[in-house]
């Protein structure tokens, strides 16, 4: 089989994929004419050039070699992780003991991070964002409240 | 309008003590979130919009000058001694900052970057003033179908000059635009792309879309990249510049500045080009290139002055027609839009005060920039020998509760969660997220172009077209699409281009 390259045909697949979601919603809404554009006239233009350009990004890529160079998931997981549980836990309990345990779960990205450490900064910056953005800057945030 | 009273005014404006307090803080957080590595001053500075949304619009735009101002700073530190520049045009500041660090001569190498970012926005605030009023001039003979035309220029010309391939630059400009259509449509009043959920009927926040691209996506990606701290701390002393260093630095500043003040106007082109091309310059004419990379003063000076230069004028186009220069600008004009000032040549004839006060701010964020940090060098170095597990969990914090304060609303944070998963994909697959925004930030502004501008031509495309100022920009801009598209296609036939890290 010929080499391609993977990232650009990934990227490509991507933009036609983003032209083609945003297409079919366009379609939905009113086009109208020119004279009188309709809501779905100014997206359906920009999700056919979304579309052409993401073939003129496919193109080159099927006659060349190329990697997609993917990092390791660890941070990646982690990171998403910690600012998933910050708005469950912000909705559920506040915004201390949100700030605290996103910090445990970021912490998981890199090895290095101790658990003292992790506690220690936990503590210390729920109590920094209260005295910030509580006291400080007077932002209407719930800061704890229980959960049951 | 006359030139001194017009400055006079902006000074008024940018020494009432409460700007100038703002403007203070704005270039100290600034420095601060900026050193942080991997952290570029649109991070910094769509880390800190929040918090400007509780200030009136003047002082909200003179503080976020000073962040923009400070972060710049702040990541030239890191560039310098890191060898880690948080944006494109830091980069630039690598090539000899960092052989001059190696040196043993960090320090002076920072106080020429302070000095020479001084320097060029000293120059470029003179331009400004001299220059607006005729630029108002001409943006008042603008209809809506020039403004559509030139806002496609400006970002056709703003995905050619991304680092990777301009083909993918341009798709993230229409990924910008589409996104930007997300909500209720103005003129109709249909819901767009909501999927019925009432929290995007206001569109996508700007705040959740610039920290998630700039902010998550960052993070992710320098704790892969494993930072190490430098050893050794800066004296003061040893920023103390040889004369010879001076002596050297004093014309290539001022051919950086030149360079940078023309780059800057241009609409859709903005520092990161302006960097590249005084850099390219001064070793162009220098009598030894070779000195170049491996530590050459004019290395640092001219590409410096260029970048400030060209942050000051590209005001020009930011906030007289609504153009932004770069993405910085672009989330400059996302602020000014959520304090209800409307960008366009008017934002000068009925908010005099808001445009003169931040270019003159510029100006002063600069020279707080130097009496704050020659003191507080010693801090910002120290800051940046914390280990990166300490940091990283007070950033993603920081951006959570952020982009929380804007609504008090778990929607927006989980939508910057969303969009720094993309982000970080697009980086994956090579894209750059900068043109997405400025996409974003133009998109519902040429919408309401376009439909105008139609409008009066009566739905006649041939009759759009035919109009002198917007068939001439239509066509340069058909021009620039051909030759990037081209040139992309032909280089990609050689080979894939390197993974561009912006």
């Amino acid at each position: 089989m010929k080499p391609v390259d993977k990232r650009d045909l990934a990227a490509g697949a991507a933009l036609i994929g983003v032209g083609l979601v945003f297409a079919i919603g366009a379609l939905q809404l009113r086009i109208g004419t020119a004279r009188s554009m309709g809501a779905g006239f100014f997206p359906l233009i920009f999700s056919i050039a979304a579309i052409v350009l993401g073939v003129l990004v496919v193109i080159p890529a099927l006659s060349r070699a190329g990697e997609l160079v993917v990092p390791p998931w660890r941070p990646f997981l982690a990171i998403c992780g910690s600012i998933a549980v910050f708005a469950l836990v912000m909705v559920q309990a506040g915004m201390l003991p949100a700030v605290a345990l996103s910090v445990c779960v970021a912490a998981l990205a890199d090895r290095r991070s101790s658990l003292p450490g992790t506690l220690l900064l936990a503590a210390g910056l729920a109590a920094g964002c209260w005295a910030v953005f509580v006291i400080g800057l007077g932002l209407p945030i719930p800061t704890f409240r229980f959960p049951f | 309008m006359d030139l001194l009273s017009n400055l006079a005014l902006g000074f008024d404006v940018a020494f009432s003590p409460v700007n100038l307090l703002y403007c203070f803080i704005g270039v100290f957080l600034g420095t601060l979130i900026g050193v942080l590595p991997g952290i570029g001053a649109l991070a910094a500075c769509s880390m800190l919009l929040p918090v400007t949304f509780y200030l009136s619009p003047a002082t909200a735009l003179v503080m976020l000058a000073g962040v923009y101002y400070g972060a710049e700073y702040g990541g030239s530190i890191a560039s310098i001694l890191l060898n880690l520049p948080g944006t494109p045009s830091a980069a630039v500041t690598c090539l000899d900052g960092y052989p001059m660090a190696r040196d043993g001569r960090a320090g002076v190498a920072l106080f020429i970057t302070t000095l020479a970012s001084f320097v060029g926005s000293a120059i470029g605030i003179v331009i400004v003033t001299a220059f607006a009023p005729v630029l108002v001039k001409l943006a008042l003979a603008f209809g809506p179908a020039e403004y559509f035309a030139i806002m496609l220029l400006g970002l056709v010309a703003a995905a050619a000059i991304t680092q990777g391939s301009a083909i993918k630059g341009m798709g993230m400009v229409t990924v910008g635009i589409l996104i930007g259509t997300v909500g209720t449509d103005v003129n109709t009043g249909v819901w767009r792309f909501t999927f019925d959920s009432p929290y995007l009927l206001d569109g996508v926040s700007l705040v959740a879309l610039a920290m998630g691209l700039f902010g998550v996506t960052e993070v992710i990606t320098s704790i892969n990249d494993k930072v190490t701290a430098p050893k050794g701390g800066i004296s003061l002393r040893s920023m103390l510049p040889r004369p010879d260093d001076l002596r050297r630095s004093v014309f290539p500043m001022l051919r950086g500045t030149g360079v940078g003040s023309f780059f800057g106007t241009l609409p859709g082109t903005g520092q990161t080009i302006a960097s590249f091309i005084a850099y390219a310059i001064e070793k162009r004419i220098s009598k030894d290139p070779s000195r170049f990379g491996n530590g050459a003063v004019e290395g640092i000076s001219a590409p410096e002055s260029a970048n400030s230069a060209s942050a000051l004028t590209a005001f020009i186009p930011t906030l007289s027609l609504g153009i932004p220069g770069s993405a910085t600008m672009a989330l400059l004009l996302g602020a000014m839009m959520i304090h209800g000032i409307t960008p366009g040549p008017m934002v000068i004839v009925n908010h005099p005060d808001v445009f003169w006060g931040v270019i003159a701010s510029f100006w002063i964020g600069n020279l707080l920039l130097v009496l704050l940090n020659v003191p507080l060098i010693g801090i910002w170095v120290r800051l940046l020998q914390v280990p990166y597990q300490w940091l990283y969990p007070v950033i993603i914090v920081l951006i959570c509760v952020g982009v929380y304060s804007i609504n008090s609303n778990v929607f927006d944070v989980v939508l910057a969660l969303l969009l720094g998963v993309a982000g970080y994909g697009m980086r994956l697959l090579g894209f750059e997220p900068a043109p997405l925004l400025i996409g974003f930030v133009l998109g519902p502004m040429m919408e309401e172009n376009l439909r105008r501008g139609l409008l009066l031509a009566r739905g006649d495309y041939g009759r759009l077209v035919m109009q002198p100022i917007t068939g001439t920009i239509l066509a340069l801009t058909a021009v620039l699409v051909v030759w990037s598209v081209w040139k992309s296609l032909h280089r990609g036939r050689q080979a894939a281009e390197p993974q561009s890290d912006a």
